[in-house]
């Protein structure tokens, strides 16, 4: 792989304009005897053999933020690719041993910054799971409904994305226009948009505000056209359909040996899902379904997240309706922080409050304790893997992100096909830049 | 011993006998073994009992522990068929990093070990792809090690500077670059370099 | 009430050559989105329907550093990104500005590790900096307009920029 030269164009002389032309000329000459000229920008030439080998990234609009592949062309075909991947590597492992088991919440945001409430929710839950507690039914239900949205926020999103990729523009701005229906009801329940740190280990930061429902059932009213929307736009789109059709077909097998989950793996027929496999936060109690398609093309895996939003509409729809009264946190101040009412006008509560938060203290799970929770989060599996040594923080903390996993296949699938196809391979996979770093 | 964990019931005796303990917690199970035995143990899990989803790879650092070993190899493996997920643990010796790669079982180990090695440095021998993964190249270091601090080694400092100097931007380069990051990626003799350069051991 | 009142009825306008330029360089940003992470994704909402900042004449985005005259670092910068960004902004045509968008890219934020960079402003220059983690999209509208702010007062044949 050849490095690209400096292309500043500010410390070099300026060559002269009969350079130049003998230059190109040059450059003509051997382009015509079949040996390009070696310099060009970002494309770089092998060793004669009429493959080149060509940069795609880190910093390009189709590679959704950090990605970098490169591939050896051979025409417009690639014979080969690799990826480089690391570019917002940003060490939440490393940061975890050194923060409690409090603090790091709010660093699991940045991580899967479209979803940053699955991510809330899974560490807590991976903690609570580790400490065996259970949360109150009203937190349990209310974690659901928010984790759904944020699910349906992130496929709607993924869909628009790919649409973009694909040149159909205007999907992405219709799909950013009902993401903020969901950033309304996030903003309304947190405060925050992007990076809510919602919950806490045992509960939530506090009760979702009084009109909460109102905002909840305009937005079921709301959303469900869309859905018909985008499909109207995108499957009457005869070049979007002819360029996910048929391409980046991932066989079941391919998929179970690659580790694929979420929607990703269950477009190819691997009918997994830890919200049915295991349910955590009472998923048990809602009704829906787990669709699956079988086709395991770029296609099929944009029908999937259009199925599993319709799915995710329904449980909102069943736990809204069922949605508990009483507490959001766990009523063991021992593990959980007390409400900020109670900690200002309660004697009992300052204290746990101030033991909890106080380094040296805090939570600590018993030396030697680990454990391997899994939550589904809109890419897939994500898993926690916490081991304590008996300190406030935690031992290790490992991540298992679902677009590392799910990404290991896609150079796999970009051989043999055409740039083209590559891109609209890596547009349905859906991959987070944060979350496959870390 | 292990008592309701079904991979351990149907593993063969002498392999049985491999299994350190078994360690159970909010009912999840961890076995642990020795590197020696690791490969057996995957194997029969794999092909014989048909746990076909390696979920994770990742390891832990016991630097200074009261622990068998220094590294702790963890694999989370699940059947989708009995829908059972469990852990094995695996003590790596300091001094012998090396564990026998399982990327012939599960292709999802191929990244998973890829990570590990290049946070934990531990060579997964026979895996093909162990460049660096998420460090830059010549990175000098291993950054999950216990013995490496949080904020670096000032590795973030050292890059050239883009000033303005008169009416044109310039570079001015920093006395020491320990990573270069922009050199010539992924060549065998690069590779061979960071391994030998940076051993993860004090 | 547009221009044309203002011109009145000979049709002569007159101005700096100064003025003219900064009024059409202001008005017309093309920023180069150097998006990574979390701020990326409100970049891109900025960007799109709801807050549109094409009613502030800076909606042609260009991911050509070639073609742009504004970069807006937005997200974390690792160490392995550094020399890609720096590239970039190498590439970028004089006159050019820069907005460190986010806590990440203006001092590290949260993240004090051993891989990123604290603060994209010890290696490159930068001009407008937003807080916020990430900054709502109306934070990223103010500082474009601290930017145009700044193209109007900009002299550009004082050497600042290039020449």
């Amino acid at each position: 792989m050849t490095q690209n030269p400096e292309n500043s164009g500010r410390n070099t002389p300026v060559p002269s304009a009969a350079t130049l032309e003998k230059e190109l000329e040059k450059g003509w000459r051997d382009h015509r005897s079949g040996a390009r000229p070696s310099s060009v920008s970002s494309v770089t030439e092998d060793d004669g053999d009429g493959r080149m080998v060509m940069n795609f990234g880190p910093q390009h609009p189709a590679t959704h933020g950090t990605l970098r592949s490169v591939f050896t062309l051979e025409g417009e075909s690639i014979v080969e690719a690799d990826v480089e991947i690391g570019y917002l590597h940003t060490g939440f492992e490393k940061l975890g041993e050194h923060m409690t088991y409090q603090q790091w919440v709010t660093v699991s945001d940045r991580m899967n910054y479209l979803s940053a409430i699955n991510n809330n929710v899974g560490y807590s839950v991976a903690v609570e799971e580790l400490l065996g507690i259970e949360v109150p039914p009203r937190c349990a239900a209310l974690r659901v409904i928010m984790c759904e949205l944020s699910r349906i926020a992130d496929h709607v999103l993924c869909v628009g994305l790919q649409g973009m990729d694909l040149g159909a523009f205007s999907v992405m701005l219709w799909s950013f226009e009902k993401r903020e229906l969901v950033y309304d009801i996030i903003e309304a329940v947190c405060g925050a948009r992007l990076t809510t740190s919602w919950t806490r280990v045992g509960g939530i930061i506090r009760d979702v505000p009084e009109f909460f429902p109102d905002l909840v059932y305009s937005f079921l009213d709301e959303f469900p056209p869309i859905i018909e929307e985008i499909h109207g736009m995108l499957l009457n789109n005869k070049i979007f359909v002819d360029r996910v059709k048929d391409i980046g077909k991932i066989s079941t097998e391919q998929a179970l040996s690659y580790g694929l989950t979420g929607p990703v793996g269950r477009a190819s027929g691997l009918t997994m899902d830890v919200r049915k496999d295991s349910p955590y936060l009472g998923y048990d109690k809602y009704d829906f379904k787990v669709p699956s398609q079988t086709e395991g093309d770029s296609f099929a895996r944009y029908m999937q997240r259009m199925e599993e939003i319709e799915q995710s509409l329904e449980i909102i729809r069943q736990a809204m309706a069922t949605l508990p009264q009483g507490e959001v946190v766990h009523d063991d101040f021992k593990t959980s922080l007390p409400e900020k009412d109670a900690v200002y006008n309660d004697m009992e509560s300052l204290i746990h409050h101030f033991k909890l938060v106080m380094l040296g203290h805090g939570i600590r799970p018993d030396k030697g304790q680990s454990i391997y929770s899994a939550t589904e989060a809109p890419c897939g599996e994500l898993g926690f893997f916490i081991a304590s040594d008996g300190s406030d923080t935690p031992y290790r903390l490992r991540v298992r992100p679902p677009s590392l996993y799910n990404y290991g296949l896609f150079p796999r699938l970009a051989e043999g096909g055409m740039i083209s196809d590559a891109v609209a391979i890596l547009s349905s996979f859906h991959v987070i830049a944060g979350e496959l770093d870390r | 011993m292990a008592d309701n964990n079904p991979a351990y019931e149907a593993l063969p005796a002498d392999l049985k006998s491999k299994v350190l303990e078994s360690v159970e917690h909010q009912g999840q199970v961890a076995l642990r073994c020795k590197a020696a035995d690791q490969r057996a143990l995957l194997e029969n899990f794999r092909l014989s009992q048909g746990y076909d989803f390696l979920v994770d790879v990742t390891a832990m650092d016991h630097l200074g522990k009261d622990t068998e070993e220094r590294f702790e190899i963890v694999y989370v493996l699940r059947s989708l068929t009995a829908n059972h997920t469990f852990r094995l643990h695996v003590w790596l010796d300091e001094s012998d990093n090396a564990i026998p790669s399982v990327f012939d079982l599960w292709d999802s180990a191929r990244w998973g070990e890829r990570e590990t090695h290049d946070m934990f440095g531990i060579v997964f021998e026979g895996n093909p792809d162990l460049r660096r993964f998420l460090m830059p190249e010549d990175y000098p270091a291993f950054p999950l090690l216990k013995d490496y601090p949080l904020k670096g080694k000032e590795e973030r400092r050292q890059f050239p500077k883009v000033v303005a100097r008169g009416d044109r931007m310039v570079e001015e380069e920093p006395d020491t670059y320990p990573t270069s990051i922009g050199r010539q990626m992924h060549t065998p003799e690069y590779i061979e370099e960071v391994r030998r350069d940076s051993k993860p051991r004090e | 009430m547009g221009l044309e009142s203002l011109i009145g009825g000979e049709g002569f306008l007159t101005t700096t050559v100064n003025g003219l330029v900064n009024w059409g360089r202001k008005n017309a940003l093309w920023p180069m989105p150097f998006g990574t992470a979390c701020c990326a994704i409100e970049m891109m909402a900025t960007f799109s329907g709801r807050y549109d900042i094409s009613r502030f004449g800076a909606e042609v985005v260009r991911f050509s550093p070639r073609q742009s005259d504004l970069l807006i670092v937005s997200g974390r910068i690792s160490i392995k990104m550094m020399p890609v960004l720096q590239k970039i902004y190498r590439q970028m045509p004089e006159p050019k500005w820069v907005i460190s968008m986010g806590a990440c890219a203006s001092c590290g934020g949260v993240f004090d590790t051993y891989t990123l960079v604290q603060g994209v402003d010890q290696f490159i220059p930068v001009d407008v900096y937003v807080p916020g983690c990430p900054p709502r999209p109306e934070s990223l509208l103010d500082a474009v307009f601290e930017i145009q702010k700044l193209v109007g007062e900009d002299r550009f044949d004082s050497g600042k920029h290039g020449s």
